[in-house]
């Protein structure tokens, strides 16, 4: 056994350079063909809902993201505001918020709805109208941060899509933090 | 020194594992949520729209293939390159995101720091795992300076330690 290991290093040992790359080449291209054929095995058997192509057309990933939310417009978000009742949550990172934000923002990453929750709750029993955004018209963070902060009991919690883009193309005000 | 690192036996083995186990268990998580991670490479901005479900279908499955591969020490000349190949492609794909400033946690453009800084973090973590896996090319096909390395290490590490 152990000659014969042996054996087959010395014979991989006096092959040349373009030979070994070769057998590395073979080798990858089996190995890249066996985990192919097991990936369409694995969605034929498991009768996996995600088709092979598409459903990332913009309108489709919107639709995606929303899901189960409330999708405010820009007008009523607006409105909201002008009434003193809107509540804007900052879905984006700290260093873009600290660049510019809606007016009275809170900035709640998706990964601090459970520290921000007890805060947003109050003010929503309060009466105020928690208006998630971020920014891009397929930025998921704000219906994360719905979704997330619906997960801890604060229900009604609305999407502004692309709410940063659309609310600055209005010319409506904005805050940038000191 | 340098080239009894490259070429060393335990030094191979702990990157084979240490690669193989990453790719298994990251392939494993990925195939339980083909959606999740249709979205995570939607987020990179990179591929057209009709292969992103392709590619995550695909993707998961062949990780873990070659994550076995590495792991059982099987045709590891080949699981070596594609291991190589695979997290050049992803280093490369991060590097076009830090420099577009796109965060690829979540596909947004970020003019702040951290959003650049997890793409920073994942493009070095990755470069660190490509350095392994170039460690595990040049052992075990002897492309490039470690030619006859294989069959020329193994006999010398015998002959040390028969010496010591």
């Amino acid at each position: 056994m152990r000659q014969g290991l042996i054996a087959r290093e010395e014979k991989g040992s006096s092959m040349s350079t373009g030979a070994r790359f070769t057998r590395a080449l073979i080798q990858a291209t089996g190995l890249l063909l066996a985990g192919i054929a097991l990936g369409v095995l694995s969605k034929e058997i498991r009768g996996l809902d995600i088709p092979w192509s598409g459903g990332w057309s913009e309108k489709e990933v919107v639709a995606r993201h929303l899901e189960g939310l409330e999708e405010i417009s820009v007008e009523e978000a607006w409105r909201a505001y002008q009434s003193g009742q809107a509540l804007f949550l900052d879905a984006r990172d700290p260093g873009s918020f600290s660049m510019g934000h809606l007016p009275g923002a809170l900035n709640v990453p998706p990964s601090e709805a459970e520290g921000a929750s007890e805060e947003i709750r109050v003010l929503v029993q309060a009466g105020m109208i928690a208006i998630a955004y971020c920014d891009g018209v397929d930025c998921p963070l704000s219906s994360e941060l719905a979704r997330g902060l619906g997960e801890r009991g604060i229900e009604g919690v609305k999407v502004l899509v692309n709410g940063w883009s659309r609310w600055r193309e209005r010319g409506y005000p904005v805050e940038i933090a000191k | 020194m340098k080239r009894r690192i490259l070429h060393s036996r335990w030094v191979s083995m702990v990157f084979r594992l240490v690669l193989g186990g990453i790719f298994f268990y990251a392939g494993a998580v990925k195939s339980q949520d083909p959606w999740g991670f249709a979205q995570a490479i939607y987020n990179y901005r990179i591929l057209p729209g009709p292969l992103i479900n392709l590619v995550a279908l695909i993707l998961p499955w062949v990780e873990m293939v070659v994550g076995g591969a590495l792991i059982l020490g099987v045709w590891m000349p080949g699981a070596s390159l594609l291991v190589c190949g695979l997290l050049a492609t992803f280093a490369f794909a991060l590097f076009l995101n830090l420099a577009r400033g796109i965060d690829v946690d979540c596909g947004c453009f970020s003019t702040a720091s951290s959003g650049a800084g997890n793409t920073t973090w994942y493009l070095l973590r990755d470069l660190a795992l490509l350095a392994m896996g170039l460690q595990l090319l040049l052992r075990y096909s002897g492309v490039g300076p470690g030619d006859r390395s294989l069959a020329e290490t193994s006999h010398g590490e015998g002959r040390e330690r028969h010496c010591e």
